[in-house]
């Protein structure tokens, strides 16, 4: 192999110096055709790795010879100021592009697969404490995510559950403000007794210090176990989440962190505006079956903050959580790999959590993990950091740059006003070269794009999300850079109803960018109508923000909201039961179970029903001869085709009830398998362009139609979801306790994660 | 640069004067009449441009000797456009300046130029000395002015002439094509008071032409002309032309002196002088060494060089060089020449080295020219482009169509419009000509600014709108040519014409001649003294009466004729250079012509053949079928593009037929592949003079390019071939950026090798990567 060295390197130099020559236009087309044709015969078999290889190779190249065309031939001179300073600026964003894009090939070289390891035997499992930190979170959800977790397959003298309420703490409770005080004490004691009811530990600190990190850490002094998990409070574990992540801790003593995919049950804005999310891969997608893979392959793949497991050994090394900055999950990662620590991403979803579901909480989101990936690029400085290898430098310096996107993108959109208006001629080239370097490398990049994701990322959704929160992420970067350590944790508001259609309240930009670019777009058309002699570079340019203009055409419809009365998200169980009616027993199968009720379809008979004056009846579930029961009140019944579908809802809900519920939803992890891997299906490049297109339309005129306030919805009502009922021990009555539901909306949709 | 080359011309000029052949050879023919040779006698004030009109005399009260003409070629006697200009030079002896004389110019203008105004405007050394309408379209009217001796100065003076023309109906763009005037170079110059004659060599200088309008050179030999003979007196006679930094140099070989305005020379060793008998008394006459004299008659001289050996011919010639003949040197070959760059590599020129000024300019129609002298190894490919740097401004109201139009060889390569109609001001607007448009050796560029207003529309025949101006071009608009790929690859005929590559260089060479006979003699010298002009110091060459030797490591030029019959059809007064100055003066319009300079060539591959069928079988537009004519555009596309992927060039002809030629000039590798031979070839000795003669006028000249090249029967226009392959005759450079320029332009000219070699490489590396990658990091190859 060394001889294979010995030709290969020098080999790959040489070429690297032919790809460096300027070449004439006829060389270059000719080059492109004979790469794409190699690439596309490398896109083949995506499954070997010298395939694989020659298609990453083949598609740098083309990036390479556009880059050095783009430098060498298309930069205006620097005597003309005024041309020169905006095509550097935009030089330097398609430059930062690129480097990303090699990046990203880097990353993604080799994604590894990793297989599950036997756990061992009951005697030998470490202990494991699993932390739920939370802040503001409605207790019901918490309830949800406390029963999923007691659910989870592990030896029960070996598993502690701690709620760590960072709502409740000494400090918010005796804080100034008296209405927040009260509303701090109440939680306090509701969340003390849910935990008490449920079984589990509740923990609130005497201060509310260093955020989410800070609560974690204080988790690691009031606990012990050799592991630690970290749940978001919407973050509900499967029944085998352990099983399939702790075995790994065994193997390797170095090991700090076994990382799991986010897997969400609900819609993010731009899913439930555009209509998407029962088809299209979520965005996290791309990130978590791909991405994470990549990095895992070279001991990279990082804590994101839930659905993870920890070596307490290892946190106790970096003094805990790190909590210098906003991503304290990242920030970890990067301490223990500086360490010498190593990490593992298990591709399966071991969790379902939600996503925040208004626009403004999205942007919350996205703006804090911007930041606060920016304050680790600035601040810790992951590319020079010591103790990391050199792949590991590479990996985290594109995880971190990654968030300057919105710089890039937003250039991107506005370059080409600047032709359009005034003639500035910031990128030289004409139609031939255009064709000949640059459309080459953008077919090249839209194949590559779908090679490597086109099965969790439709054409056009990248470009979408980018443009969608560069308009507002601009502030946060620009405030991130003046001041690394100003930015403070923002939990990012989450389980939020909307119950009318409207625009968002941030949508104003939005609508400012699309307009002058529609402007941009029919004056650019009066040019190309009436001067003579119609510039090359016109064209190109006028194309180009035709483009810009679908994408803030199709962006207008992530600001147009539309409604979500859904307060509990369904997940599909297809689970069989028995329904008592009276006396009398039904075979059911439950289709889908949610925290506020479910779905069923009876196998047989079904019993008759009236609305007027509502069915109440009990399920039965059975788990390992064990009965699990609770009662449900039928809501609604749909007639389908071939079926009936009866809605009931839980006529109380108990801390059984939200056992039962979670061993509904979280037993079986394949449901959650089947749920993601039915949308990764992979769009070609001409219908996700059709679809983009119609959703530039359709979308900016549904969103100039919300603007006139004209909607078109009728009033839906529904029923209430049943109270939180607890009986505690230490209540000396042992009475039930009710969960008051306003109290707790006051203080909903707020989490950390 | 002028010590320099001082010094490469005396060294060649000495080891030229060195060598010689050893045998001598009887001439075959007699020496050919005046009417062959086209040194026909023509009166005195004879016109170029037809359809004299009586020269005028000197100025009233000055009585004023024969005309020193102007030295420029035919093609600087031109006024083209709304705005045109040219420099020309006369020389003056220190004798005849305190009279001064009379600046006489004989014009003609287009009939299209309006009268009222138009007109000439006349500067002599960086002096205005007058203006003249221009008002002459019927005939040759003449304009004299008297300038005293403020006004001049001994040796060459300057004279600059600016045409400031308007349409007298057209107010189109086009319509200024249709602008010109020009000066009748036989009946303009300057007219001293007092008579000089020819006693030194600087009175050469003052040799007026003869009436083909060309600088006559005879080489008087009488009898037996041996290659010794010939070897002793081409080093004079290129030394001579490079001294008269004449392009219009003929040089004849006769047994006679000539007649009317030329040089007459006699070149002899007490050898050769043994042999030419007849010639011993005129010789006798003569002092040792390099002499001037008047000639046989009116305006003609005689130069002797005269020795015992050749050795001592050399040595005679080498001092009359650094000595008497320098200041003309200086002043002439080794000034910057207006209107010529000779260009070296990461050098910036601007518009000012050209000899432009700065400039307002009030037409719809600007145009600006200049030559780009490249490199005689310049490698023309895509791995760069020369910078323009552009410093002008324009006014406000231009149309939209506005643009600047840059041309290089004939060809717009580039066009960048004034957008702004608000006027707008370029400090250095860069504009990169790609180096493949230009060629090694001469290259014409051209700044065409098309400025045209909408008042245009609205056409007032006769305004005169001067004071009104559209654009200013700027003298410091810079070029920047960049590092060049640099390697002599051959053929190359832009090369061999621009700066007589690969002969140049005191490089030793041998010009075989396979009949030494007057006019093949005369052709040879003639394209030798042309070659010297080009190369810009005498050529190492040795003459010899044979056919080339294909085991000589040396490179040749060889002058050949296949048969001694003339081409059927070609008229006798062809013979010389006569009737090709007319051919070249409708040449000269066409240049000002937006269309293709050159004639089309017929067609004569199959492909064309099958093309022009096609075009004149093609069915009426109405009568096609939409699938006929989608079939027709996709197979004129694919056409298209397979020609622009081979780089070649849409109009350029695709063969030369030897039948339809005068005379061809092919550059080829030796049968051994150690020299370059230059083959000039024609059916017949008249052939070959006639041929060669029109080959080196100027414009056919400067455009020589290819491998290959004919003058056409039909209408004595040039046609050129791109080289079909080329070889490397030498590196120079071996720097690692030249190196990689070079690959880049072969890489660029040979593309598949490039492609193949990128796949491979790049290939052979990812299949490595492919092996590594799983084994790096966690491994995945389990």
């Amino acid at each position: 192999m060394f001889l294979a060295k010995l030709i290969a390197i020098p080999a790959g130099l040489l070429g690297l110096g032919l790809i460096f020559l300027p070449m004439s236009l006829q060389a270059q087309l000719m080059l492109s055709f004979a790469v794409l044709g190699i690439m596309f015969l490398g896109m083949t078999r995506p499954e070997k790795a010298s395939f694989r290889l020659v298609t990453l190779i083949f598609a740098g190249i083309m990036a390479l010879r556009y880059a050095f065309w783009r430098t060498t031939e298309t930069l205006p001179s620097i005597s003309e100021p005024i041309n020169f300073i905006p095509a550097i600026i935009l030089y330097l964003a398609e430059m930062y592009c690129l480097a990303m894009l090699a990046i990203s090939y880097f990353m993604v070289v080799d994604p590894v697969k990793r297989i599950t390891p036997d756990m061992g035997a009951p005697n030998d499992l470490p202990t494991v404490d699993i932390f739920i930190p939370s802040y503001n979170e409605d207790p019901e959800l918490l309830a949800g995510t406390l029963a999923a977790c007691k659910l989870i397959a592990y030896p029960q003298d070996r598993l502690n559950i701690y709620l760590l309420d960072d709502g409740g703490t000494e400090a918010k409770r005796n804080q100034s403000d008296p209405r927040q005080a009260l509303a701090a004490n109440y939680r306090h004691g509701q969340l003390k007794a849910l935990c008490e009811a449920m079984g589990v530990n509740y923990h609130a600190r005497k201060k509310n210090d260093h955020a989410k990190a800070g609560n974690l850490n204080e988790g690691l002094k009031i606990s012990n176990g050799e592991l630690v998990v970290v749940f978001d409070a919407d973050h509900a574990p499967v029944r085998d989440f352990l099983k399939e992540t702790v075995g790994f801790f065994r193997e390797d003593p170095k090991l700090f962190l076994v990382q799991t995919p986010h897997y969400f049950l609900n819609p993010d804005p731009l899913e439930k505006n555009l209509k998407t999310f029962k088809r299209m891969p979520s965005e996290n997608e791309m990130f978590y079956s791909i991405l994470q893979r990549g990095l895992d392959k070279w001991n990279s793949s990082f804590f994101c903050g839930s659905a993870a497991v920890l070596r307490r050994e290892a946190l106790n090394t970096a003094d805990g959580f790190s909590g210098q900055t906003i991503t304290e999950d990242c920030e970890t990662a990067l301490a223990l790999h500086s360490s010498g620590w190593h990490s593992i991403y298990v591709d399966k979803p071991l969790i379902a959590g939600l996503q925040p579901e208004t626009f403004v909480s999205f942007i919350g989101q996205r703006a804090r993990w911007c930041q606060g990936m920016l304050q680790i690029l600035i601040l810790r400085r992951p590319f020079l950091a010591r103790g990391l290898t050199m792949a590991q430098r590479i990996c985290y310096a594109g995880i971190n740059l990654f968030w300057l996107f919105p710089l890039s993108r937003l250039i991107f959109m506005f370059s080409p006003l600047l032709y359009i208006f005034f003639s500035l001629e910031i990128y030289e080239a004409n139609i031939l070269e255009f064709a000949s370097y640059a459309v080459t490398y953008l077919i090249s990049s839209f194949a590559m794009q779908s090679y490597l994701y086109g099965k969790v990322r439709w054409p056009w959704i990248s470009e979408l999300y980018e443009y969608v929160q560069s308009v507002l992420l601009l502030g946060s970067i620009i405030s991130v850079v003046r001041n690394p350590r100003k930015p403070t944790f923002n939990v990012t508001a989450k389980g939020q109803t909307l119950d009318r259609s409207k625009l968002s309240p941030l949508a104003l930009p939005y609508f400012a960018i699309f307009f002058l670019l529609l402007a941009a777009a029919l004056y650019s058309g009066y040019r190309l109508m009436t001067e003579p002699v119609a510039s090359e570079l016109l064209m190109i340019v006028a194309g180009w923000n035709i483009v810009n203009l679908s994408l803030a055409g199709a962006a207008l419809g992530a600001i147009a909201e539309r409604r979500e009365l859904r307060r509990n998200q369904r997940l599909p169980v297809k689970r069989h039961a028995i329904m008592r009616v009276a006396d009398k027993r039904y075979s059911v199968i439950i289709l889908d179970a949610s925290n506020g009720g479910v779905s069923i379809e009876f196998i047989d008979n079904a019993p008759a029903v009236d609305m007027a004056d509502p069915l109440h009846a009990t399920i039965e579930l059975r788990r390992g001869g064990q009965l699990i029961l609770f009662s449900v009140v039928c809501r609604s019944v749909h007639k389908g085709e071939g079926a009936t579908t009866y809605g009931f809802a839980y006529a109380e809900r108990t801390p059984d009830t939200f056992v039962a519920i979670a061993e509904m939803m979280y037993s079986d992890q394949a449901v959650l398998q089947e749920r993601l891997l039915r949308r990764q299906v992979r769009k070609n490049f001409l219908w996700g362009t059709g679809r983009y297109v119609l959703w530039s339309f359709t979308e900016s005129l549904r969103a100039l139609r919300y603007s006139i306030g004209f909607i078109r919805e009728s009033v839906v009502q529904s029923f209430g979801d049943a109270p939180v009922l607890l009986k505690t021990d230490s209540d000396p009555e042992n009475e039930v306790i009710h969960l008051d539901p306003e109290a707790a909306a006051k203080a909903r949709g707020t989490y950390y994660g | 640069m002028v010590r320099l080359g001082r010094y490469l011309l005396t060294s060649s000029l000495t080891l030229g004067l060195l060598t010689g052949a050893a045998f001598a050879q009887t001439l075959v023919d007699p020496a050919p009449s005046q009417t062959q040779t086209g040194r026909s006698t023509a009166p005195a004030g004879g016109s170029l441009l037809g359809n004299d009109t009586p020269a005028p005399g000197a100025p009233a009260a000055v009585a004023t000797q024969a005309l020193i003409p102007f030295e420029q070629a035919l093609d600087q006697f031109n006024l083209d456009g709304e705005d045109g200009s040219t420099h020309l030079t006369f020389s003056l002896a220190a004798s005849q300046l305190a009279d001064g004389g009379a600046l006489v110019l004989a014009y003609q203008n287009a009939v299209s130029v309006i009268p009222d105004a138009s007109q000439l405007d006349i500067e002599v050394n960086g002096r205005a000395v007058g203006s003249v309408q221009i008002a002459s379209p019927n005939g040759l009217k003449t304009e004299s002015i008297r300038l005293n001796a403020d006004f001049l100065r001994e040796g060459r003076n300057d004279v600059t002439l600016r045409a400031r023309q308007y349409h007298r109906v057209d107010c189109s763009l086009e319509a200024t094509y249709e602008l010109w005037t020009r000066i009748d170079p036989l009946t303009s110059g300057f007219a001293p008071v007092k008579r000089q004659g020819f006693t030194t060599p600087s009175d050469l200088l003052a040799v007026g032409r003869n009436s083909a309008g060309l600088t006559d050179l005879t080489l008087v030999i009488d009898g037996a002309v041996s290659p010794q003979m010939v070897n002793d007196a081409a080093p004079l006679m290129e030394t001579l032309t490079l001294f008269l930094n004449r392009q219009d140099i003929s040089v004849s070989v006769s047994n006679t002196p000539g007649s009317g305005p030329g040089i007459d020379v006699f070149v002899g060793t007490t050898q050769t002088r043994a042999q030419n008998a007849a010639l011993n008394a005129t010789f006798d006459a003569a002092a040792p060494g390099l002499s001037v004299r008047d000639g046989t008659t009116e305006g003609r001289a005689s130069v002797f060089l005269k020795g015992n050996t050749s050795a001592e011919l050399s040595r005679s010639l080498a001092s009359a060089v650094q000595g008497p003949m320098s200041k003309g040197f200086q002043s002439g070959i080794f000034a910057p020449r207006s209107g010529s760059l000779q260009v070296e590599p990461s050098t910036t020129y601007t518009l000012a080295d050209t000899g432009f000024t700065s400039r307002s300019f009030a037409g719809r129609l600007s145009r600006t020219s200049f030559d780009l002298v490249m490199p005689s190894d310049f490698y023309p490919a895509d791995y760069g482009a020369i910078d323009l740097q552009l410093r002008a401004a324009t006014s406000p109201g231009l149309k939209r169509t506005s643009q600047l139009l840059v041309r290089v060889n004939d060809l717009v390569i580039r066009s960048f419009p004034f957008r702004n109609t608000d006027g707008q001001e370029f400090k250095g607007k860069l504009i990169e000509l790609p180096l493949r448009s230009f060629r090694p050796g001469v290259n014409r560029v051209e700044l065409v600014a098309e400025v045209p207003m909408d008042s245009d529309d609205v056409c007032a025949p006769g305004r005169n709108d001067s004071g009104r101006p559209r654009l200013a071009m700027l003298d410091t608009t810079s070029l920047y040519v960049p590092p060049l790929a640099r390697i002599g690859r051959l053929p190359d005929l832009s090369a061999f014409a621009g700066l007589g590559y690969p002969y140049s260089g005191g490089k030793a060479f041998d010009v075989f001649v396979d009949r030494p006979e007057p006019r093949s003699l005369s052709a040879t010298m003639t394209l030798m003294a042309r070659l010297a002009l080009s190369a810009r110091q005498p050529l190492n060459a040795t003459v010899a009466f044979a056919q080339p030797n294909p085991s000589s490591a040396r490179n040749a030029l060889v002058m050949k004729s296949t048969n001694s019959a003339s081409v059927a059809g070609l008229p006798l007064t062809s013979v010389g250079r006569g009737p090709s100055v007319e051919a070249g003066v409708s040449d000269e319009g066409a240049t000002g012509a937006i269309a293709q300079d050159l004639p089309s060539p017929a067609p004569r591959d199959t492909g064309a053949l099958l093309d022009a069928f096609r075009k004149s079988t093609a069915q009426l537009d109405e009568e096609r079928s939409f699938k006929a004519e989608l079939r027709d555009w996709f197979n004129n596309a694919t056409r298209r593009f397979a020609r622009w992927l081979n780089y070649e060039n849409l109009d350029q002809p695709l063969a030369i037929d030897p039948q339809d030629s005068v005379v061809s000039v092919s550059q080829t590798q030796s049968p051994d592949g150690e020299a370059t031979w230059t083959v000039v070839e024609a059916r017949s000795p008249q052939d070959l003079l006639t041929g060669t003669n029109r080959l080196l006028q100027p414009f056919i000249w400067d455009r020589l390019q290819g491998g290959s090249a004919a003058i056409e029967t039909a209408n004595l226009s040039l046609v050129s071939l791109p080289a079909t392959s080329r070889y490397i005759a030498e590196i120079t450079d071996q720097t690692p950026g030249n190196i990689r320029r070079l690959a880049a332009a072969w890489f660029s000219d040979n593309f598949q090798f490039y492609v193949v070699m990128v796949v491979v490489l790049m290939g052979v590396f990812a299949l490595w990567l492919g092996w590594l990658v799983p084994r790096k990091g966690v491994r995945t190859d389990k």
